[in-house]
């Protein structure tokens, strides 16, 4: 019978060689009589370069002749039922182990108790349509929640201030040595560079119109005003903003949040709070330390490149440099702190349950950190020209 | 019932200076659901993962179906890994995947030339046998509750048609009625499906209930594999605590009142 099975129904298979062919499952159909052989698993239906398929002609089948099969597995079961037609009665079956047919029954069983489930159609322009309005309701939503946050911070902070609520000052303190000391030298260094880079510029474009001593300048207002707490807020916000979502994300989703409600406490004055008392101090201290550093970047390579000599240089930073240019920048520091730290809390306190959720909302929150800061930095722009500061 | 299909030799794991088996030896037999207790720390889910080639123990010998568990040849371990299933215990879904899709990663990945209709189709089946509504196949692992998520979970391990499935505490967690529907669901599984099932549990109405054996893991080696109503007798005190406590008699009361409705393997 193998011959005829293999010869009829399955020419890739040698007949010569009977191991082969046990490992691949065969068949064939004459008219009302299905015989199966070989093994129908998953790994031997995998080897096949086309999966067993009913004939179109094919009649129902009457009768299952499984002298020859060697193994059965659910891949195979459920295979082999496409192949008799998907029955609601199993047909006669002869040579067929027990433990295989009760297989094919379980399989058949299961297999019949799902409803067949009504395909969704995909309309291109609705779909686009439905997914711009619901972005724009998350836009909305988004706004609001911040907003109330934004509240709701600041009426925990009142509440601390008339001493009705603790200001943890260990905690803020903790949160200072992390988000203010330990970002010292990235921030330096980074102002530093751009420092140095801004000189060149200034130095190489200043030079064609015979006005390079006037790179000092440039320098100077561009630091003092914009790029030390500019710089100094990307950084905080990518570096801070972000570990604040991870970390309240990740209290969230081990229920410590709910735990500290639970305990009667206020996840803000516990949380919130201590992180952004942190920023609202680190941050105008990390900008001075970048106008700082920046100014010294630019000014060694104005007096390198420049051959400036160092007297000239400083005596022109000391006469064209007003304070008021110190005050314009310092004064944005603590509203980024704020902006940071209200993003990034807020994302973390929106974590739920999985591990891809704090990744989400921890990208989410750096975003929305720098465009927030960068959108306020303009805004602060405008204002200082129209005041004529 | 006589055949061996997984035999440990001799096995030693350590971390540090601290020996967490030594010399352990234990055979399972095929087509039976063995349970595995001891208490905690005292290396069960060590020595499943050293099973499952999570963890390399540091002496001894694995032979799963006569391979070589500790092979590190890349086509004798695809073929290994093949050969099990195992249900993590929370289930370890992919979370970012809906249940459907969960099932069919290791389909995709272990056969890249099956046409996607067929895999979806067995993927179904597996949900299906993991007696989980249709319905849930399309919805993410967030959006079921703990026993459906083990229940996918059941779906995964059993994609690729393994012939031996592991579990890591089960019924953790589960409400009392789903944890014994969940009891019988190995049940049917491994006997319809004829598979050799491992269980770690502390659940002591599972290892009444299903568990043709009861290997117990104490002092770093087993301290003795047989039917419960054997190591209900064991003299040892750990074992004479564990069962003669009070969820033990609760339990050993529960089992025997329903023998008969578990001698006989619930015919699907």
């Amino acid at each position: 019978m193998t011959e005829s099975l293999s010869v009829a129904a399955n020419s890739r298979t040698d007949a010569a060689d009977s191991d082969a062919a046990q490992r691949v499952p065969q068949w064939h159909q004459r008219g009302g009589v299905l015989e199966i052989g070989g093994a129908w698993l998953l790994d031997s239906l995998a080897s096949l370069p086309q999966l067993p398929q009913k004939p179109d002609s094919g009649e129902p089948v009457r009768e299952l002749i499984a002298g020859e099969l060697s193994a059965l597995d659910t891949a195979g079961a459920m295979q082999l039922l496409e192949l008799l037609g998907d029955p609601q009665q199993l047909p006669a079956a002869s040579g067929l182990r027990e433990s295989d047919a009760e297989l094919l029954r379980l399989v058949n069983q299961r297999l019949h108790q799902r409803k067949a489930e009504p395909k969704r159609r995909d309309h291109g322009w609705l779909t686009m349509f439905e997914r711009t309005g619901a972005s724009v309701a998350r836009s909305y939503q988004q706004v609001r929640l911040l907003l109330g946050f934004f509240g709701a911070v600041l009426e925990t902070g009142l509440k601390v201030l008339l001493g009705r609520r603790r200001l943890r000052m260990t905690a803020a303190i903790h949160h200072m040595e992390q988000t203010g000391l330990d970002a010292v030298p990235i921030v330096c260094l980074l102002s530093f560079l751009i420092g140095a880079v801004v000189a060149y510029l200034g130095a190489i474009v200043l030079a064609d119109f015979g006005a390079s001593i006037y790179t000092v300048e440039l320098v100077n207002y561009s630091f003092l005003r914009e790029f030390g707490v500019l710089l100094t807020a990307i950084l905080v916000a990518g570096r801070s903003g972000s570990a604040f979502t991870a970390e309240i994300g990740a209290m969230k989703s081990g229920q410590e949040i709910d735990a500290i409600r639970t305990l009667g406490l206020d996840p803000i004055e516990l949380l919130v709070l201590p992180r952004m008392l942190a920023l609202l101090i680190m941050m105008p201290a990390l900008s001075f330390l970048a106008m700082l550093s920046g100014m010294l970047g630019g000014g060694l390579v104005g007096i390198s490149e420049l051959d400036l000599s160092p007297g000239l240089y400083l005596t022109r930073m000391q006469e064209t440099t007003e304070l008021r240019h110190l005050w314009v920048g310092l004064i944005k520091a603590p509203v980024f702190a704020f902006l940071i730290a209200v993003v990034g809390c807020l994302e973390g306190l929106k974590v739920e349950g999985s591990a891809a959720s704090v990744g989400q909302h921890t990208t989410s929150a750096v975003v929305q950190g720098i465009f927030l800061v960068i959108f306020f930095d303009a805004v602060f722009a405008v204002f200082f020209m129209k005041i004529g500061l | 019932m006589s055949e061996v299909i997984i035999k440990i030799r001799g096995l030693r794991n350590a971390f540090g200076p601290q020996v967490v088996h030594e010399n352990l030896d234990l055979d399972i037999q095929r087509g039976e659901i063995l349970g595995i207790i001891g208490g905690s720390g005292s290396g069960k889910s060590v020595l499943m993962k050293s099973i499952i080639g999570l963890l390399r123990p540091s002496a001894g010998n694995i032979e799963v179906d006569e391979l070589d568990a500790l092979s590190t040849e890349p086509s004798e371990r695809a073929r290994l890994e093949r050969s099990w299933g195992v249900m993590f215990q929370d289930g370890a879904l992919f979370s970012s995947l809906t249940v459907l899709e969960n099932v069919m990663v290791p389909l995709i990945e272990h056969y890249r030339g099956l046409p996607e209709e067929f895999v979806e189709r067995l993927a179904r089946l597996k949900i299906a046998l993991a007696a989980l509504p249709a319905e849930a196949a399309k919805k993410y692992p967030s959006e079921l509750s703990g026993g459906m998520r083990k229940r996918a979970a059941v779906a995964r391990a059993l994609a690729l048609d393994p012939q031996i499935l592991f579990f890591d505490e089960p019924t953790a967690g589960l409400d009392p009625i789903a944890a014994a529907e969940f009891d019988q669901l190995l049940l049917t599984l491994s006997r319809s499906l004829g598979l050799t099932v491992v269980v770690i549990t502390h659940d002591l109405d599972t290892l009444y209930t299903i568990c043709d054996r009861v290997a117990v893991v104490s002092a770093k080696k087993i301290l003795a594999v047989a039917p419960i109503a054997e190591l209900e007798q064991h003299p040892d005190p750990w074992l004479q605590q564990y069962f003669q406590g009070p969820r033990g008699r609760a339990a050993a009361r529960a089992g025997s009142s329903s023998t008969t409705a578990i001698t006989q393997p619930s015919r699907v």
